[in-house]
């Protein structure tokens, strides 16, 4: 097709104008008229076929054709109440019910309903399009299903014979067949369908014909049918005691006193206990309808109207029935056949759902088990931190238990002394005045030398105690540098009495260490009352402190150094443990609570000889983290 | 009952200790020389008169038992009292064994302290009389010339004068002018006095054959 630039434009226009328009679209529908059907079924409301028929017929028109319509629907139950006046009766009813209708369709499903419409319906009635729908009656090559020229017939053929061929397929050695009928018009339609179709296999198989029976009686006759056998329903809406009934129904109630397999010829009775057969499906047939009725709206000639891509003829199975016969998987089952109430087979229809399911469940699994074993790895490293802390705890309390045990001996041991030396003391005062040669000046200097004795036993204990005092204290970020030279501005003092030099060699930027920063301090200037004393009896202008510091990776060393007299080779071992002392004052307990306090800071102290003379003391504490 | 020459030596380092044991000593009327270690002691003129050592275990320097090992090689007959601040039992054990008098833990009473000094005294005075008959006897015994001292350990043996003569291979004659000699200088005559004598200046008595 050749399209130019102009008619592109116009065309392209067009489409821009319906797309704006497309919004009003509804209302464009609404303002058009909707088409009036009418449906006329002979029989009675209750009927499956109806139903099935009159379902698929709304919803083809539903689905497939976008103007609405509006349906009405009678029931003439004339099967039932064939009587003549009656149905006069309905008709008046029916032409005065719908002369002011415009009806646009009429839908005729018989059996055996054109001859009513002829007889008794107004003549309006039988002027507007008409869908006949009616068994096809083989015994009749006659018979008219049209009313008037503007009638498309829709005619349902029911095959017996392939229902023949199709249960003695699949039941080969089953040889006796019992058709069974209700008393119905169409019961006996169907059934002398089924009955010229038997005639073929009199000789091979035995064949029952069942009708005219009231259901009590056929229901106890049914319950001696062998599972040996076929049963074929084609149609059971009425018993011979003339009580409505379904074709389903019927089936349901024989299919509980016989293991037959039940055929059918028409999709309607498909409930319970049908296996199936080859049907004519009311469902299909109400589909075809209602593709007819579009095109005979959309105006073509009803009677010319073909629908020929739907078949009404079609094997059924009934799922629940072929398992019971072991025939789920069957060949003998014709391809294309279509199974009913198939169970839903949950591992094919969720086979991704259920993969997906079971893989989110792996991973979640995995994933749980994952975090389960980290957490009890966790759990694992706490128990392993808590024991460790836990030992480090008791090794810090043995070690301080031991420390307090060696305390202990040389506190007693510097008690001792005192105490004797009091003890003996008064107890020579009594001797004296007991001996009456006691002079004032006796008495006096013993009780002098009780107090001295007293004064010192007290100090033993003070200094003690503040060693006690030691634990418990506060850390805080302290600038080392800022701490040392506090120190030295306190003993400048005393160094310029004692005519010492120091010499300070500090690191110019602040170092920043987590420590108690008075007990540091106290460190620091115990050392330097050591370095001062051992200097004492050194000539002045020898006198001089060093104190370096020396940065390590992570931690610094603080160095006191002297020139004095250094450590004494038989102390040197002991020198950090308490009341070990060179001098003639104190009581040796000054590096003791120093080594005391460097390792509650978790830092290391030493005391070394100089190569030449003198000593150096140093400690060592841990830079803080971030520094 | 204190004998006035008796001292009373106390070694402790400590000063307080030192002082108030003097001073206890002292309110006995007691002789009291104090030292602040073993060496300052071992220092001081040797005393061979009597008295006692009041010595501390744990000195500075020597200790108190190192002093007592020392001591006990000469011939000092000072009897050892130790104190010390320290119950040490295996330490006092091995002092006693040693022959010390007492061990006392500080703080002792007066009473303590006072009897053990008591007893140490006593002690003292005894050996003191027994190494002066000792020294006497030796004295005596030493003024004999060597071949008297031969002779007399012959005598003492209880052999003839004939018997030490064809020992000695020299003539009766000899042998009795020797014994001559040492009666006259020992002053004694009969051998059981001899005996006894040469006991006294622990001199062993040849076993006769």
């Amino acid at each position: 097709m050749h399209i130019n630039l102009k008619n592109f434009k116009k065309v392209f226009f067009m489409c821009l104008i319906s797309l704006l328009l497309s919004e009003f679209k509804p209302i464009l529908a609404q303002q058009d008229e909707p088409k009036n059907i009418l449906v006329i079924f002979s029989m009675n409301q209750g009927l499956v076929a109806y139903q099935l028929i009159l379902e698929n017929i709304k919803e083809v028109l539903r689905e497939e054709y976008n103007i609405p319509f509006k349906l009405s629907v009678e029931y003439l139950d004339v099967g039932k109440f064939p009587d003549f006046s009656y149905q006069q009766f309905l008709f008046e009813r029916i032409n005065a019910k719908y002369k002011n209708t415009n009806l646009d369709l009429i839908i005729c499903v018989g059996p055996s309903i054109i001859p009513l419409l002829e007889n008794y319906a107004a003549q309006y009635l039988k002027e507007i399009p008409a869908i006949s729908i009616d068994f096809r009656d083989p015994f009749d090559q006659n018979k008219s299903y049209s009313i008037n020229s503007k009638t498309n017939t829709i005619l349902v053929d029911v095959d017996a014979k392939s229902n023949f061929e199709l249960a003695f397929k699949l039941f080969p050695k089953n040889n006796s067949v019992y058709v069974i009928s209700g008393s119905a018009k169409v019961d006996k339609f169907l059934l002398k369908i089924v009955i010229s179709a038997s005639h073929k296999y009199e000789k091979s198989k035995k064949i029952h014909i069942w009708q005219d029976i009231p259901m009590d009686v056929l229901l106890a006759e049914a319950a001696q049918i062998s599972e040996e056998s076929i049963i074929i329903i084609p149609s059971f809406t009425l018993d011979s005691l003339g009580t409505t009934y379904n074709t389903a129904e019927v089936i349901r109630l024989i299919s509980r006193k016989s293991n037959a397999p039940i055929f059918v010829l028409l999709d309607t009775p498909f409930d319970e206990g049908a296996l199936g057969g080859y049907v004519s499906s009311m469902k299909y047939t109400g589909i075809k309808t209602g593709k007819t009725a579009i095109k005979i709206f959309s105006g073509v000639d009803p009677q010319s109207v073909i629908v020929d891509d739907v078949k009404v003829k079609k094997y059924m199975f009934d799922y629940k029935e072929l398992k019971r016969f072991n025939l789920v998987n069957s060949e003998m089952i014709p391809e294309n056949s279509i199974i009913l109430n198939e169970e839903v087979d949950f591992i094919g229809k969720y086979k991704w759902f259920l993969v997906t399911g079971i893989v989110f469940i792996i991973l979640q699994a995995l994933l749980i088990i994952n975090l389960i074993r980290l957490n009890k790895n966790q759990k694992l490293m706490t128990q392993q931190i808590l024991e460790s802390e836990n030992r480090y705890r008791e090794l810090v309390r043995e070690d301080r238990l031991q420390h307090m045990a060696e305390l202990t001996a040389s506190l007693s041991h510097e008690l001792i002394q005192p105490l004797t030396a009091i003890l003996s003391s008064a107890q020579a005062g009594i001797r004296f005045i007991n001996s009456n040669r006691s002079d004032n000046e006796t008495i006096k200097e013993i009780f002098q030398n009780i107090v001295e004795d007293d004064q010192r036993a007290a100090s033993v204990i003070s200094s003690v105690r503040s060693m006690m005092k030691l634990e418990k204290r506060e850390k805080e970020r302290v600038d080392l540098n800022e701490l040392i030279r506090e120190v030295i501005k306190i003993f400048s003092g005393e160094a310029a009495k004692q005519e010492i030099t120091i010499e300070v060699n500090l690191l110019e930027r602040p170092l920043f260490i987590s420590a108690d920063s008075i007990q540091i301090q106290q460190v620091v200037l115990n050392f330097i009352f050591n370095a001062a004393h051992s200097m004492e009896d050194i000539e002045s202008d020898n006198k001089l402190i060093l104190i370096n510091e020396i940065l390590n990776d992570n931690s610094v060393t603080v160095q006191v150094q002297d020139y004095g007299k250094g450590i004494k080779e038989e102390i040197k071992e002991k020198i950090f443990k308490p009341f070990i002392t060179t001098r003639s004052k104190g009581f040796g307990i000054g590096l003791a609570v120093s080594k005391s306090i460097i390792e509650a800071h978790n830092g290391k102290i030493s005391a070394e000889n100089n190569p030449d003379i003198g000593a150096t003391f140093s400690f060592e504490l841990k830079l803080w983290k971030d520094e | 009952m204190n004998n006035i020459n008796d001292i009373i030596f106390l070694i402790d380092d400590d000063d307080s200790v030192r002082r108030s044991i003097t001073l206890l000593l002292k309110s006995e009327k007691y002789n009291v020389e104090s030292f602040k270690s073993a060496e300052e002691f071992l220092g001081r003129d040797a005393y061979t008169g009597t008295g006692c050592l009041i010595l501390d275990v744990n000195l500075e320097g020597k200790s108190g038992l190192e002093l007592q090992e020392d001591l006990l090689k000469t011939s000092s007959h000072l009897p050892i009292i130790f104190i010390t601040g320290k119950g040490d039992i295996p330490m006092s054990v091995q002092a006693l064994k040693k022959g010390a008098i007492n061990f006392l833990l500080k703080p002792f009473n007066d009473n303590q302290l006072l009897s053990a000094v008591e007893e140490a005294l006593e002690k003292c005075s005894f050996l003191k009389e027994k190494s002066d008959e000792i020294l006497n006897a030796r004295k005596i015994i030493e003024a004999l010339t060597p071949r008297e001292y031969e002779i007399f350990q012959y005598v003492l043996t209880g052999k003839l004068n004939k018997q030490i003569a064809s020992e000695l291979n020299i003539s009766e004659q000899t042998v009795k002018i020797h014994r001559g000699k040492i009666t006259e200088k020992l002053g004694i005559k009969s051998v059981a006095e001899l005996v006894r004598l040469s006991e006294r200046a622990g001199i062993k008595t040849p076993k006769s054959e």
